[in-house]
């Protein structure tokens, strides 16, 4: 039996090479078709390339008119290309690996229009959906900043025509609380004293005493004998009348502390009557604004929002970045979709990373219209060398830096610059902005949301400085705006700020960016703080003053009354009590001549 | 696809090597249990097609083996995870293959190509035994009832069956 078929080798030859042609012959529309779907998924909107052509013997692939859909706004494109060129290392492609020596990207725009809508088909949507990680949906960054607002300032005219018993009413006054209840405090403190008065030594007790005493005094024996025994008996009668004297005594002082107490406490209402002002302005929607608060809704917000943005975009770019890892370590296996299984990775012992840019050159594509809120370029150009899968292997950081002027003139020099280094287990990426003399002009050209703020920069000369350092996920990054020549246009519901914005000079503001990708925080200072809070103090209370008067005088004239019966209900008990205790006290005086010195004990005095 | 099968169940009743049967349907599970699209599979259609094999038997037995290799996917995938990352000894020999040039084209760091390609290759040599002794048993057991069914009588005696002899004959 013959063990070799022939025409089986020449069908086997027609099948490889029909498929090798078949291959070359579609190899274009397969790698667009590739890249298209991939980057579309990595994106979330559809990414379009209008013409592909690759060079098998050259390695070079050629793309024109590539289009980056923005998944926010479907019918805008995030980026355009208008061309794009590289070759690809022959070498590393027998190790599956691709090396773009050289990358020249032309004609880059972003923010452009479409012609037909960027959102992705059902199907990849779906795909998508699958693959979201939960730290995509996840945190966004720390808002504190760019939700500052203002008080509604006009409340405050329409508060000054309502007079103050009705901007009272509904109101529970903690004042008037505090004198409800004081009369109980007065009535407990009677009830008190007058128990005690009642096991205190009596009137009557005293007297008898007293007497007891004057008759024994008359009764002196003639017997010597027995004036041991007399002397005992009035010793111990003196006793008696010096601790009730001194028991009344103690009353006497505890009863004054306490009344003292009470008084004082009552002086507490002038306290409450502050507060009560306070929170009936605070109730009202009388907000007075800190000088952080007007620099933060005049250009903080708006800087606060810019960042929160380069950092949304700067956490979606670290997800396609490799992490910084040391060197010989493997990935951990992943969840695998199933008859797909899962690409084990190795380490790279010899030559290239999987992926490696070594440079790409852009310039973008001149922008001659000058739009409002959107950075147009005149010119911009720039590189990024090193963007690799493995930067442990390549040994670099990836390097990148644009430079440019905006259109009209509108920013001298611009200069974006900075450093993925992700060669350490932790990452250290940074990133430096640099914008001289942006001229900001909006007069004239407000757009209705801008209408309805209560302040904008209407026009300013801005130097802006701001770099961000990223190690790990911590961030710790500055952005600094020097403004020169401010005019701050105030909208009707800050018109009470008019006076004050109109002389502002120049100024600093600064923002701190700290905490981490996932719940980055931002705190604002401004050197123009300090005048604007001494400034906006007078202004607040020049404004506010009548109207707070009017409600004091309301609370103090509805609790004068109760304050006046508190304190007769005060001085009645005190002169009760007083009066009793002090008539008691009164008894226990002896005859003159009666009394005991000191170091005679023994012997009373007129019995030598 | 026809073609194929009616030549395998002619063969089957043929005095044909049941060896070559049973290599066919041996050869026809690498492919079957294995990602299509891997590069292996160009040798073994080489084997399939060069070697006196009985393709009706490997394009059978690829068919059979697609259903099963869904079943199997996850298994196939433990495998290879294993093969790949947990045994010690084998990983230098991994990380060279990685490093070497149009190796990794080969796919066989996917753990589901490796665990289906080292199963396959490991039942290879059972099937392969285990289809020559079915296609004994079959000829030595089953082919004459078989034969005797009625709607195999009916069958053969068809216009179709009478023209694809014919048909067969003047092919060679």
């Amino acid at each position: 039996m013959k063990m070799i078929r022939w025409s089986g080798l020449i069908v086997f030859i027609v099948i490889v090479g029909l498929i090798t042609i078949f291959s070359l012959f579609f190899l274009d529309g397969i790698i667009k078709g590739i890249i298209e779907g991939r980057a579309s998924l990595a994106v979330g909107a559809k990414v379009e390339i209008g013409d592909l052509k690759s060079k098998i013997f050259g390695l070079r692939v050629d793309i024109q008119n590539l289009q980056v859909a923005n998944p926010e706004e479907p019918m805008r494109n995030s980026v355009e290309i208008g061309s794009l060129a590289f070759d690809l290392a022959a070498a590393p492609l027998l190790k599956k690996k691709i090396v773009i020596e050289r990358m020249k990207v032309l004609d880059l725009a972003w923010n452009t229009p479409r012609k037909t809508s960027g959102a992705l088909p059902p199907r990849l949507q779906k795909k998508l959906e699958a693959r979201k990680k939960p730290s995509e949906l996840g945190a966004k960054a720390e808002k504190r900043i760019e939700e500052c607002v203002l008080p509604d300032f006009s409340i405050l005219a329409d508060l000054k025509k309502r007079s103050p018993e009705e901007l009272l009413k509904g109101i529970n006054l903690q004042s008037a609380a505090f004198l409800g209840d004081y009369p109980k405090k007065v009535s407990a403190a009677k009830e008190i004293w007058e128990k005690r008065l009642r096991e205190l030594p009596t009137k009557e007790d005293i007297e008898k005493d007293i007497k007891s005493f004057q008759a024994l005094k008359d009764q002196r024996p003639k017997d010597l004998t027995q004036l041991p025994a007399y002397f005992e008996k009035v010793n111990a009668l003196q006793k008696k009348i010096n601790d009730t004297q001194k028991t009344l005594t103690t009353a006497q002082r505890e009863f004054q502390t306490e009344m003292n107490n009470l008084k004082a406490s009552l002086q507490e209402v002038e306290k409450l009557k502050d507060t009560d002002v306070k929170t009936v302005m605070a109730k009202l929607g009388v907000q007075i604004p800190s000088a952080t608060d007007l620099i933060c809704v005049l250009l903080g917000k708006e800087v606060a929002h810019k960042v929160n943005w380069a950092l949304g975009m700067y956490r979606n770019l670290s997800q396609y970045t490799s992490k910084g890892k040391p060197k010989e370590e493997k990935e951990k296996p992943k969840p695998i979709p199933r008859m797909k299984g899962m690409d084990v990775r190795f380490p790279i012992t010899q030559g290239y990373p999987d992926f490696l840019l070594e440079l790409a050159e852009f310039s973008v594509r001149p922008d001659m219209k000058k739009a409002s809120g959107v950075f147009a370029f005149e010119r911009l150009a720039g590189e990024l060398r090193g963007l690799t899968s493995h930067p442990t292997l390549y040994g670099k950081p990836t390097l990148f830096k644009l430079n440019g002027s905006m259109v009209g003139n509108l920013a001298k020099d611009f200069a974006l610059a900075g450093q993925f280094d992700h060669r350490k287990t932790v990452a250290e990426d940074r990133i430096d902005l640099n914008i001289k003399e942006l001229r900001i002009e909006q007069a004239g050209t407000r757009d209705p949301q801008a209408q309805a703020s209560p302040l904008q920069l209407a026009s300013a000369l801005l130097n802006v400085n701001g770099s961000l350092g990223v190690k790990g996920e911590a961030l710790d990054g500055r952005v600094l705006l020097n403004v020169l020549n401010p005019k701050v246009a105030v909208g009707s519901s800050a018109a009470i700020l008019g006076d004050l914005l109109k002389n502002l000079g120049p100024f600093d503001l600064s923002l701190s960016i700290g905490g981490n990708l996932d719940q980055p925080s931002i705190a604002l200072s401004s050197s123009a703080t300090k005048t604007l809070t001494s400034g906006l103090e007078n202004l607040v209370q020049k404004e506010m003053k009548g109207l707070q008067d009017g409600i004091k005088n309301v609370i103090s004239s509805r609790m004068d009354k109760d304050l006046a019966a508190n304190r007769n209900e005060v001085s009645g008990l005190e002169k009760l009590i007083q009066g009793e205790l002090s008539s008691r006290l009164g008894l226990t005086s002896l005859p003159t001549g009666t009394k005991p010195k000191e170091g005679m004990k023994g012997l009373l005095p007129g019995f030598k | 696809m026809i073609q194929p099968i009616i030549s395998l169940i002619r063969m089957m009743h043929s005095e044909t090597d049941p060896r070559q049967i049973s290599l066919g349907f041996a050869l026809g599970m690498v492919p079957g249990l294995t990602p299509l699209t891997s590069p292996h599979n160009l040798l073994a259609l080489l084997v399939i097609l060069f070697f006196r094999v009985n393709i009706g038997a490997a394009i059978l037995s690829w068919g059979v083996f697609k259903v099963l290799a869904y079943a199997l996917d996850p298994l196939f995938h433990q495998i290879g995870l294993f093969l790949l990352t947990r045994v010690g000894f084998l990983q230098t020999l991994w990380t060279a293959l990685y490093n070497a040039p149009l190796l990794p084209y080969t796919g066989f760091n996917n753990t589901v190509v490796m665990g289906s390609l080292i199963f396959s290759l490991l039942a290879f040599y059972p099937v392969f035994w285990g289809g020559k002794f079915m296609v004994l048993k079959y000829r030595e057991t089953l082919m004459e009832r078989f034969n005797r069914l009625k709607i195999v009588q009916v069958f053969r005696a068809s216009k179709i069956y009478k023209w694809y002899s014919s048909y067969s004959k003047l092919r060679g």
